[in-house]
């Protein structure tokens, strides 16, 4: 008994952590996993994903993790064409957990991050809160399959479908990709067709405060994320609101509930990190 | 007396030990603050020249902002009558570039540039317009342009001109034309914003101590400094100390400003800490008297309250010293040995006194021996009866010639023939006494007659060895002699009595050694009461190596023998 048990405690736990994309956004969950990682030594932690936002680069990832036997692993799934991929990892005994979006349908054992239906529906509450008069309002999103995506969009549109002044006029897809977020909205700058914006994701965001800089633009601007220029966009008058998700917390959270099925313990479904709302009045200090 | 004594000694205690001190410490202060005054000086001339190299760093860094003109996008954006996002877009890039690289993030507050085409961008407003009519017109622009040299120029005094007028109000703004590189026109100004406690951090970093303040200051507000002289001006620790440094940029300078009071501070606290020597001197140097004064006076004054008593004849007095001083000790032993001595002298004096007194007293008993006399005169008595005339003349005139040897009108020294005769006459009074059972023989050498001694020496010892020797046993001689040698004059009175018990010659004879022991008893009842008189009266008078030697064996009889020193 004494035995096994040394032998259990001796062996590293292999775990493994994929983003959707590598982008800035993550560096912080990346700190707290790393951190949680770092008080245990038997945990080998491995962090990794797509360099663009790429479904079947991710899958590819994740299988060759699966194939090398680790011991948990901890996904954004870029679509739900990881299903599969997550449903086979169970099948080989690795549990796997979803952070920043869920798989809801595949047998993943836990999803930890923002309730994005619930953080969608607070920005619809934002906009409502800070617009008058007939406005137009185009979303923009890195894309539509990813479901942190769609829920938030759904969350949005069910907030304002009371407001009658409030439309949604376009969502634009803008793959995480600055270049195609830059031509897209340059689009709708061009045909003048909006007079408010909302970014649901982190890297269209900064795009958007630079742009309305270039541009001379004063349409109100409402952003997900803690990003930099985010930040100084809220100083400088740009943006009104922002919606802060917790992503350090998803990366502790995230090692503890990979330990915890390592060893055979139950976890809850859902960690609902919170999210946080800020306006140029209630930038918190360390975002200075 | 005795407090102006420890007075005047603590002042001259004082004086000895402060003088040197406050020279010393006079020249040191002088040596000092010289020191100080120098030292202060490079110092503030280092740290001065460190801060405004750092500073010039700053400058150039900020200087290097201006090469922003060589971009392609900043060119086109300037030339340009209507808007171009791209430019402005690659321009916010820039910026932002800038601010994260170039320069200190923190210190950059905003980067502005106005274009003379009415088209303007900032970090933080992004793209706006100004109508160019109006830009010509705002006076920092004004200043810019008008300014010969290619340099940073401040503009903080006009930051309300600001389109939005979000900088703070302490904000430092320098400004700069931009060239087209080629044509070397004008096509705009650019100006950068500053937190003036971000370049503050330039003269804060200083290592060490800085005492005195810093501030840059600039040619721009010669209405508070009214002029500004290129190098530092030193006068003395009083004034302070003023340094102006120039920095390459604009009339900007260094001011460096150290007030009198900052630079004579590590100077007080010397001169404190002089005082506090100074203090704690005196009270060391009163506390050293104390303790000497206490050592060496007390026990003085002590000795001489003793002296007072032994003065006043109280010998029982004892000196007591708590110190281990030697040369104390020995005055303390010198002292009580004294009055030890003394005391002892005055008991022996006392008792000799008394001996005297008493000796003399039997003396002048002796001179007029009442029993002898009564005798003497019954004998006469029946002598007249028996009409013996002849005989009481004889007796008559032995008397009287014993008694006016014996008197002597009162003098204590006589001669050996006076004594003899004296001798002879009580003898001759005592055979008309005793007739036939008493013999005599008198014998003096011619050398001695002449010397002299104490009365009433031999007498005494001639009646005991009448009474106790002679008349014990019935009849019997006595044979006096006088011899002398160099030194000694000796008499010899030799019976042949009933002579002594070995116990009786014993017991005379530690009476004899006794002889300074005063004899409460004073009669004359006793056998050898005569002896012992004779005995303590002649080493009274002589000394105690003469006297009395007593020889004697029961049955044949006793010598006595008298020692004296010859007296010529």
């Amino acid at each position: 008994m004494l035995l096994l048990s040394t032998t259990i405690a001796a062996e590293m736990l292999d775990f493994v952590i994929i983003y959707p994309v590598l982008h800035p956004f993550f560096s912080s969950t990346s700190q707290g996993a790393r951190a949680e990682a770092a008080r245990r030594s038997d945990v080998n932690l491995s962090i990794t994903g797509p360099s663009t936002q790429s479904p079947k680069d991710q899958i590819t990832l994740m299988e060759r993790y699966i194939a090398q036997g680790v011991d948990a692993i901890a996904i954004g799934p870029a679509d739900d064409s990881l299903r599969a991929t997550i449903d086979s990892a169970i099948e080989a005994n690795i549990p796997v957990i979803c952070i920043d979006t869920d798989a809801p349908d595949s047998k993943r054992a836990a999803y930890i991050g923002t309730d994005n239906y619930e953080a969608g529906f607070e920005m619809g509450r934002q906009v409502a809160r800070h617009v008058t008069g007939a406005t137009r309002i185009i979303i923009s999103v890195s894309n539509l399959r990813t479901r942190n995506m769609t829920e938030r969009v759904a969350g949005f549109t069910d907030a304002v479908a009371d407001h009658d002044n409030i439309t949604i006029v376009a969502i634009v897809e803008g793959m995480a990709t600055s270049e195609t977020i830059y031509k897209k909205i340059e689009d709708h700058i061009e045909q003048q067709d909006f007079n408010a914006i909302v970014t649901m994701d982190a890297e269209s965001g900064p795009m958007v405060v630079r742009m309305w800089k270039a541009w001379g633009l004063d349409h109100p601007v409402f952003c997900f994320d803690d990003r930099r220029l985010v930040i100084e966009g809220l100083n400088d008058g740009i943006v009104r609101v922002a919606i802060i998700q917790n992503q350090y917390a998803w990366g502790t959270e995230a090692v503890k509930t990979m330990i915890a099925l390592s060893r055979g313990e139950t976890v809850p479904d859902f960690i609902d990190t919170g999210i946080r709302v800020v306006t140029p009045e209630s930038i918190p200090d360390h975002l200075r | 007396m005795k407090g102006s004594i420890r007075l005047k000694l603590i002042l001259l205690f004082i004086a000895i030990g402060l003088v040197p001190l406050v020279v010393v410490v006079s020249i040191s202060y002088l040596v000092y603050a010289d020191n100080l005054l120098s030292i202060t000086v490079k110092i503030a001339e280092y740290n001065s020249e460190w801060v405004v190299e750092n500073i010039e760093k700053f400058f150039r860094n900020i200087d290097r902002t201006s090469t922003i003109i060589d971009s392609k996008s900043a060119n086109s954006f300037l030339r340009q009558e209507y808007d171009t996002p791209t430019d402005a877009w690659n321009l916010l890039t820039l910026f932002g570039l800038y601010e994260s690289s170039l320069l200190d993030a923190t210190a950059l507050q905003n980067i502005t540039i106005i274009g003379l085409n009415g088209k303007c961008i900032s970090s933080r407003d992004g793209f706006y317009r100004l109508e160019p009519r109006v830009i010509r017109t705002l006076p920092s622009i004004d200043a810019i342009l008008e300014n010969e040299a290619d340099q940073l120029l401040d503009l903080s005094q006009r930051i309300p001109e600001y389109r939005k007028n979000r900088a703070v109000m302490e904000t430092v703004r320098l400004g700069k034309k931009l060239y087209d590189e080629t044509t070397l026109e004008v096509l705009g100004i650019l100006m950068l914003d500053f937190y003036p406690e971000e370049i503050a951090k330039y003269y804060r970093n200083v290592k060490g101590d800085i005492i005195g303040r810093m501030e840059l200051v600039n040619d721009s507000r010669r209405s508070v400094y009214v002029s500004l002289p290129r190098t530092y001006s030193v006068s003395s620790l009083r004034d302070g100390l003023t340094i102006y440094k120039p920095i390459l940029y604009d009339g900007w300078y260094l001011r460096y400003r150290i007030s009198s009071e900052q630079m004579q501070e590590p100077l007080q606290s010397v001169v404190t800490l002089t005082l506090f020597i100074l203090l704690v001197s005196v009270l060391l140097i009163i506390a050293a008297f104390f303790f000497i004064s206490n050592q060496i006076i007390r026990p003085l004054q002590i000795l001489r309250t003793h002296m007072t008593k032994a003065a006043g004849g109280d010998f029982s007095t004892r000196f007591e010293v708590t110190s281990d001083d030697q040369v104390l000790i020995g005055l303390r032993n010198s002292f009580n040995t004294m009055v030890y001595d003394l005391e002892n002298l005055m008991k022996q004096k006392e008792s000799e006194h008394a001996n005297y007194l008493q000796a003399h007293f039997q003396m002048l008993q002796q001179q007029i021996n009442p029993h002898f006399l009564y005798n003497t005169l019954d004998t006469i008595v029946w002598m007249t009866y028996e009409k013996r005339s002849e005989e009481v003349i004889e007796l008559v005139e032995a008397l009287s010639t014993f008694f006016r040897l014996n008197l002597s009108r009162g003098a204590e020294i006589v001669s050996v023939a006076d004594a003899i005769l004296c001798l002879r006459s009580y003898l001759s009074v005592q055979k008309m006494r005793y007739a036939e059972s008493l013999h005599y023989e008198i014998e003096v050498a011619d050398t001695v007659r002449n010397d002299k001694l104490l009365k009433l020496v031999l007498q005494p010892i001639v009646e005991n060895a009448l009474y106790h020797g002679i008349r014990e046993k019935g009849a019997g001689t006595i044979e006096i002699s006088a011899t002398g040698t160099e030194e000694l004059l000796t008499f010899t009175v030799r019976d042949d009595g009933a002579g002594l018990t070995p116990d009786r010659l014993t017991e005379i004879r530690t009476m004899l050694a006794a002889s300074d022991e005063y004899d409460q008893d004073g009669g004359g009842k006793s056998h050898g009461f005569g002896l012992r008189n004779v005995q303590r009266r002649i080493q009274l008078y002589y000394g105690s190596e003469y006297g009395l030697t007593i020889e004697s064996q029961h049955g044949v009889g006793t010598v006595v023998t008298v020692a004296l020193p010859r007296v010529r």
